[in-house]
C-alpha cells in the first residue's frame, strides 16, 4: 500500500506542478529537442506510475495460483482481509480502475485523435488536388495573394506555399522555408502533436497535459527552424519568417493566447550563428540534460520495483 | 469562401463553360442531369450564389442573366486557401510557417523590421 500511496503521491505532483519546473528551465531555447523528449517522459511517467500504483495494491494479494476469475476473486477476498469490507471494496475498485481504466483511456483518446486527423487531413488534399506541383521547390502551389507556407503530414506529406509567398521571398529565403517545412516531415512532428493532443483528450485537467499540444506544437516549429538553419543561415530564415509575418492580417481573436512568431524571430536573431544559446542545457552540459529524461521515467518503475522486492 | 453544393457545382459548371451571361432556362437547358431538377429549384440555387457573391447578375428582358463573379482557376485557387486558412494553425494534419499574428505581434514584426533594416 506504501508503495502505491508513493507512487500516487508522485504522479500527482508532476501532473500539478511538473509545467512549473519545465517553465523554470529555460531549456526550449537551448535545445527543442530535448525539452520534447523531456515533456514526453513526464507524460510517460506519470501514466507509468497510475498503471504502477494499480499493480502494488494489489501486489500483496498475490501469490494465488489457477483461472483469472480465480484470481480476481482471491485477490478481492485478500483486499478486504486487508482493508476491511467496504475499504477492502474501495480500494479493489480504484486499484481496477488505475490498472485498466488508465491504459483503456489512454487508447481510446489515441484513436479518436487519429480518426479526426485521418478525416481533416483528407479534406485537406481534396482541396488541394488541383493545385499545380512545383517540380523544382518539391510543393504544390495554391493560388493566392497572402504569403503562406504548410504542410500536410502523411503518405510521405506535402508543402504547400501560396503564389503570393512565391512573391514575397527571395531563392534564399523561400529555401530556408522549405527547409523548414521539410524538417517538420522528416521530424515526422504530426506523430509528436498527436501524441501530445492524446495526452490532452485522456488527462486535459491536470496542468500537465492541459497545454501539452501548444508546447510542443511550439517546440517543433524550433525544432524545425534549427534544421533550416542549418541548411540555410538563421539570419536569412528570420527574414523570410518576418516578412511572411508581417505580410498576415492580424487576427484579433487570437490576442489573448497569442502566437510564438515573435519569439521564434527574436530567437534566430540573438543566437549567434550555429550555436545554441548559453541555457541552463549547455551550462549542465548536454551529457547532464539528457539524463533528465531518463531520470524521469526511471522513477516509478523503480519505486514500484523496490517495494515489489522488499514487500511492504 | 464557401463550398459549393452538388447542384451548385453542376450549375456553376454550366455557367463556366459558357461565354455570355446565362438566364435560368439557358442554364436547365445545359444542365445534364437525371433526373432534371425543376425551373424553380435552379432558380432558388442561383438565387443563392447570387447571395453569397460566387455569381452576378444582370436584367435581359423580364428574366435574370447569370455570369461567374470570377474565372474557375480563381475560384478554384481561393476555395484551397480558404481550407488551408480554415484548419488550425498547428495540428497533426497541418503545420503552418507561420501561425496566426496578434495585433500586439504585428507591431513588435514592424519594430524589428525596422531595426534590421537599419
Amino acid at each position: 500500500m506504501t508503495a502505491a500511496l508513493i507512487l500516487l503521491a508522485y504522479a500527482a505532483l508532476l501532473g500539478l506542478i511538473g509545467p512549473r519546473l519545465m517553465d523554470r528551465f529555460r531549456w526550449d531555447t537551448a535545445s527543442p529537442r530535448l525539452a520534447i523528449t523531456t515533456w514526453f517522459a513526464l507524460a510517460v511517467s506519470f501514466t507509468s506510475a497510475l498503471v504502477l500504483a494499480g499493480a502494488a495494491i494489489v501486489l500483496p494479494a498475490r501469490g494465488h495460483s489457477g483461472a483469472a476469475a480465480g484470481l480476481v476473486h482471491d485477490c478481492v477476498a485478500a483486499l478486504h482481509e486487508l482493508h476491511g469490507a467496504t475499504g477492502g471494496s474501495i480500494v479493489a475498485v480504484i486499484a481496477a480502475a488505475l490498472i485498466w481504466a488508465v491504459p483503456i483511456g489512454v487508447l481510446v483518446a489515441a484513436v479518436s485523435v487519429a480518426r479526426s486527423t485521418a478525416a481533416e487531413r483528407s479534406r485537406l488534399r481534396r482541396a488541394l488536388a488541383n493545385a499545380p506541383r512545383d517540380p523544382h521547390l518539391g510543393a504544390a502551389v495554391v493560388s493566392s495573394a497572402r504569403p503562406a507556407a504548410y504542410c500536410i503530414p502523411g503518405k510521405g506529406g506535402l508543402i504547400a506555399v501560396t503564389s503570393g509567398a512565391l512573391a514575397l521571398l527571395d531563392r534564399s529565403e523561400l529555401a530556408a522555408v522549405l527547409a523548414h517545412e521539410r524538417a517538420h516531415l522528416a521530424g515526422r512532428h504530426h506523430l509528436l502533436i498527436a501524441l501530445a493532443q492524446t495526452g490532452k483528450r485522456a488527462f486535459g485537467a491536470l496542468p500537465l497535459f492541459a497545454r501539452l499540444p501548444e508546447r510542443i506544437g511550439h517546440l517543433v516549429e524550433l525544432a524545425a527552424d534549427d534544421a533550416a538553419a542549418r541548411s540555410s543561415t538563421r539570419s536569412t530564415l528570420a527574414r523570410s519568417l518576418l516578412s511572411v509575418a508581417a505580410a498576415q492580417a492580424p487576427a484579433e481573436a487570437l490576442s489573448a493566447a497569442g502566437g510564438d512568431t515573435v519569439a521564434r524571430i527574436e530567437r534566430l536573431l540573438d543566437a549567434s550563428p550555429g550555436r545554441g544559446r548559453t541555457g541552463i542545457g549547455t551550462i549542465l552540459g548536454g551529457h547532464a540534460a539528457v539524463a533528465a529524461p531518463v531520470l524521469i521515467l526511471a522513477v516509478p518503475i523503480l519505486t514500484a520495483v523496490s517495494f515489489a522486492c522488499c514487500q511492504v | 469562401m464557401p463550398r459549393l453544393g452538388e447542384l451548385e457545382a453542376a450549375i456553376m459548371a454550366v455557367l463556366w463553360s459558357v461565354p455570355d451571361p446565362a438566364t435560368v432556362r439557358d442554364v436547365l437547358g445545359a444542365l445534364e442531369r437525371d433526373p432534371q431538377p425543376a425551373y424553380t429549384t435552379v432558380m432558388t440555387v442561383l438565387d443563392n450564389l447570387h447571395r453569397k457573391g460566387i455569381v452576378t447578375r444582370e436584367r435581359v428582358g423580364r428574366a435574370w442573366a447569370y455570369r461567374p463573379a470570377q474565372s474557375r482557376e480563381e475560384f478554384d485557387a481561393d476555395a484551397m486557401a480558404a481550407v488551408l486558412e480554415s484548419s488550425s494553425d498547428r495540428s497533426a494534419t497541418l503545420l503552418r510557417f507561420i501561425g496566426r499574428i496578434s495585433p500586439d505581434e504585428l507591431a513588435r514584426l514592424r519594430e524589428i523590421l525596422a531595426e534590421e533594416k537599419r
